[in-house]
């Protein structure tokens, strides 16, 4: 069923669905609303993880407990107010039983009152913000990626004790690039570490060279940064270039170095130190089977693929297990909570203060031959702190 | 702050300011010669970063994409003058408006071509071995590329210079940025010279496309940034004058280097600082003659 027509069978529906006597509805195909971003700057992105959740929903074949299921895509172009009105429309107008979305930290900030006020199961494949963990926690809401703590903190004692005393930081000036920043300076003086300089460059920074003097005269031992994109591809090309990459080593959130920009950095990557909850080279046989699973779909397998394909599992696997009945949300909630999910990453469960997800976090360097993560350590089920949850 | 890092700063500041050149001399001696702001101009910088990618790919040689590029590029803006932008300015000559939305309209047509051709992926524009690594510079080492980057550009932008200054062509160019009207009428085809300067700003911003590009990445927006940085030296160096391009973007590659390095939290505005600050002095920037406009 193409997207038009499943408007014209969900407005039908929709008209009818007051008429109707409840088992008739109870046997209408389950709705699930997929909010990502399909266009401008995370459309990659947002493609990455649809696909990722096709995967899963392939797996779990096309219905569940004889009750069939459809999906409806929408685009929230990674900007929260089209976010809001296209969470709006998948619940009062397409009334979708669940919701999974989004990417952006800003969307899912905007789109979460919505989707908690409506009692509508969330499932979050990516998006990091560490407010969904904290004072915006929600009992409906579930993360499948990070949050922005968990893709910082942890390197802060790994750092010092593998890398050095001495550290720079050096990320975007934006929500996610400070909020990473104070995460990781924090756990890393902690540690016993000195954090000798910091610099922020904008968001958009095509040139970094005139950053680069100020960090050879702090004499770090290693610089943390955080960028994305093409800003990410500017900064490592640039680091390398300079000389920078030698003396002073590079570490950073799984961004930095992740699978969309690593083909644009080529060898300019080599060495730098990055974290992940996935990698793609992670040697185990559910990882290998999702790798090849990834190439048959016509994708690399990257960190998007994984949560998306994480949160097609947790849905379906919810679902088996209520036979189809979506209706009992609490209900869906409770064994989401619950499960043990096989994930490509490893084990993942979830934490039953926060709905933010407890599993290992790999520590990576860029290899040779073909350009790729190698997977040098794993910090065993790392959680999000308490920080005012009250689910 | 070291000698050292005072030097590479200056370096750097020198090697971006270079590039600005070749990219906002197109700007300004179109905007000179026909009033009009060209905001295709980041879009023919992106298209002449893209041109190079695909010369040097199926060529085998960076060196192919450099020579490719400003050359196709050329021809693209001049063709964009001689059956878009010349028909539309005799049919309103009195309006500059209408211009002014063409080549944005222009600029999103080409943003949206590049996106359908080549992705919204991030690609690369892999430099030759023979620029990799670093040279040695007295006290200071420097990055072979940039260095190749700074004298590339500089060659380039000095050629121009002889052009514009030392040549019949140049007079010419000059005499019809300062006041079409009179020029034409003492018997200079301005209309050739019209499509002539577009062609010439469009493959500079071609040249600088590739070698940029390869320093940072390539996607459809890459130009926005650096045409806004020329945009901002022209005013400064007076909009529609050659001289006042040079020196005003040799001024903003310093004025970001050293920003940054001095005044980190606050490189951003200063920019616009300094901008804010040569206006007010001389309202039609340094180079601008006041009595025109």
């Amino acid at each position: 069923m193409n997207r038009r027509q499943f408007i014209t069978t969900a407005a039908a529906a929709g008209l009818g669905a007051g008429l109707l006597p409840r088992p008739l509805r109870a046997a209408e195909p389950i709705k699930i609303g997929v909010l990502l971003p399909f266009s401008k700057s995370f459309a990659v992105l947002g493609e990455n993880t649809f696909a990722g959740f096709m995967i899963g929903a392939k797996e779990a074949g096309p219905a569940i407990a004889g009750r069939s299921y459809v999906i409806i895509k929408e685009d929230d172009t990674a900007d929260p107010s089209v976010g809001v009105s296209k969470v709006r429309k998948l619940i009062e107008k397409d009334e979708v039983d669940v919701i999974v979305g989004t990417i952006h930290s800003g969307v899912a900030a905007a789109i979460r009152n919505h989707i908690v006020d409506a009692k509508k199961l969330w499932l979050n494949p990516i998006a990091t913000n560490d407010l969904l963990a904290e004072q915006g926690c929600s009992r409906y809401h579930f993360r499948f990626s990070n949050s922005a703590w968990q893709s910082a903190a942890p390197l802060g004692p790994w750092a010092k004790a593998k890398l050095g005393d001495r550290a720079y930081i050096c990320v975007f000036n934006f929500a996610f690039g400070q909020q990473s920043a104070a995460h990781f300076k924090k756990a890393f003086t902690e540690a016993g570490g000195t954090v000798v300089g910091e610099s922020f460059p904008p968001f958009n920074t095509t040139n970094y060279a005139p950053y680069f003097p100020a960090i050879k005269d702090a004499r770090p031992q290693f610089v943390f940064a955080n960028f994305a994109g093409s800003d990410a591809v500017a900064f490592v090309k640039q680091y390398a270039d300079f000389g920078l990459k030698g003396p002073i080593k590079v570490l950073g959130p799984s961004n930095l170095v992740s699978e969309d920009v690593l083909p644009a950095q080529g060898e300019a990557a080599l060495g730098i130190y990055s974290n992940s909850y996935y990698t793609p080279s992670y040697d185990i046989p559910k990882n290998r089977a999702f790798v090849k699973a990834c190439k048959e779909a016509g994708k690399e397998a990257d960190h998007f693929l994984c949560a998306g394909y994480d949160s097609a599992q947790a849905l379906f696997g919810a679902l088996r297990e209520t036979k189809g009945d979506v209706a009992n949300t609490e209900r869906l909630i409770q064994i989401i909570t619950d499960m043990k999910i096989d994930s490509p990453r490893g084990p993942l469960r979830f934490d039953p203060k926060n709905h933010n997800p407890i599993s290992d976090i790999q520590l990576r360097t860029v290899q040779a031959g073909p350009l790729r993560h190698v997977v040098i350590d794993v910090l065993k089920d790392v959680r999000h702190p308490d920080l005012g949850c009250v689910l | 702050m070291s000698l050292e890092a005072i030097l590479t700063q200056l370096l750097m500041g020198l090697t971006v300011g270079v590039n600005l050149v070749l990219v906002a001399t197109g700007l300004t001696l179109v905007f000179g010669m026909m009033g009009v702001i060209n905001f295709a101009h980041s879009a023919l910088f992106m298209l002449g970063a893209y041109a190079g990618l695909v010369a040097a790919t199926h060529l085998g040689s960076f060196w192919l994409g450099l020579v490719i590029a400003p050359p196709v590029i050329g021809l693209l803006g001049a063709g964009m003058e001689r059956w878009l932008l010349r028909p539309l300015r005799e049919r309103y000559p009195l309006s500059h408006l209408l211009p002014l939305l063409l080549t944005f309209g222009l600029s999103l047509f080409f943003e949206g071509s590049a996106k359908v051709i080549w992705g919204a992926d991030i690609v690369s524009l892999g430099k030759p071995a023979l620029l990799g690594g670093a040279v040695s510079l007295g006290r200071i080492t420097f990055p072979t590329y940039w260095l190749f980057a700074l004298v590339a550009a500089a060659v380039l932008a000095a050629a121009v210079w002889l052009v514009v200054e030392r040549t019949s062509l140049g007079l010419s160019i000059r005499a019809a940025t300062q006041d079409p009207m009179m020029a034409a009428v003492l018997g200079v085809n301005t209309q050739r010279l019209n499509t002539i300067v577009f062609a010439l700003g469009s493959g500079l911003a071609a040249a600088a496309g590739v070698i940029l590009g390869t320093m940072t990445s390539l996607s459809p927006q890459m130009g926005a940034g650096i045409v806004l940085d020329a945009f901002i030296a022209i005013v400064i160096g007076g909009l529609g004058s050659f001289t006042g391009a040079i020196v005003g973007s040799l001024l903003l590659g310093q004025v970001q280097s050293f920003g940054v390095a001095l005044l980190p939290a606050f490189h951003t505005p200063l920019i616009f600082l300094v901008m804010a600050v040569v206006l007010v002095l001389r309202p039609s920037g340094l180079f601008g003659s006041t009595d025109r406009r």
